[in-house]
């Protein structure tokens, strides 16, 4: 099954880049393939200047890891990061930025669409 | 039938018109601050769920749900036996 799972609130304020993980990480086990679309200030939690406190969650860094794993795939709304100055040398690797016609394309061919916009 | 996600608390209104709307065949999730409804007699004819993790996270145990907890695990066998979601 190809899910797909929008979000577009920052990380770390809100909890929604959480809940959209737990959901891929407990779909890929399953052998589910997820992309996850990253709109407006999700944008953010690509970059991977990010330094989170040791003792709290590196979101970027788990992003890394569950697309090594593979069957997983970031896409990343191109405009949206320019309005945020993230430029393309800035995203983390497993990442690519993306657009209005490749969401319009996930949301009409995959099994399962996750929206979880405010 | 309908995989609903409630995902704010009970006082959003979104939310309330989201459950109240819900149809027996239906079922409802309840995530992240949507766990507080776990608390409540929902007055539904659809089957609801919560997270569990999302609930014990705000300080609740396992006995103080009123509806049933599941884990990520089985939210995604959830979602393969809808067709439809409602975030």
């Amino acid at each position: 099954m190809k899910i797909g799972i929008q979000v577009m609130v920052p990380p770390y304020t809100y909890e929604d880049l959480d809940t959209a993980m737990k959901i891929a990480e407990a779909a890929l086990e399953k052998g589910h393939e997820v992309t996850l679309f990253l709109f407006a200030d999700s944008v953010i939690c690509t970059n991977k200047n990010i330094k989170p406190l040791r003792i709290d969650r590196n979101i970027p860094q788990k992003l890394i890891e569950m697309s090594k794993k593979g069957k997983f795939e970031v896409h990343i709304c191109g405009i949206c990061m320019d309005y945020r100055g993230i430029t393309p040398n800035m995203i983390i690797e497993g990442s690519k930025p993306s657009g209005l016609p490749e969401l319009a394309n996930l949301i009409a061919t995959c099994d399962r669409f996750i929206s979880l916009m405010a | 039938m309908a995989l609903i996600l409630v995902k704010y608390g009970t006082d959003h209104s979104v939310e309330q018109l989201k459950i109240k709307s819900a149809k027996a065949e239906d079922k409802i999730v309840l995530i992240q601050n949507g766990v507080y409804w776990a608390l409540k007699d929902l007055e539904t004819p659809a089957k609801v769920y919560a997270i569990k993790d999302d609930f014990l996270a705000r300080g609740y145990s396992e006995e103080d749900a009123k509806v049933n907890l599941i884990s990520y695990s089985e939210f995604i066998d959830l979602l393969e036996s809808e067709e439809k979601f409602i975030g």
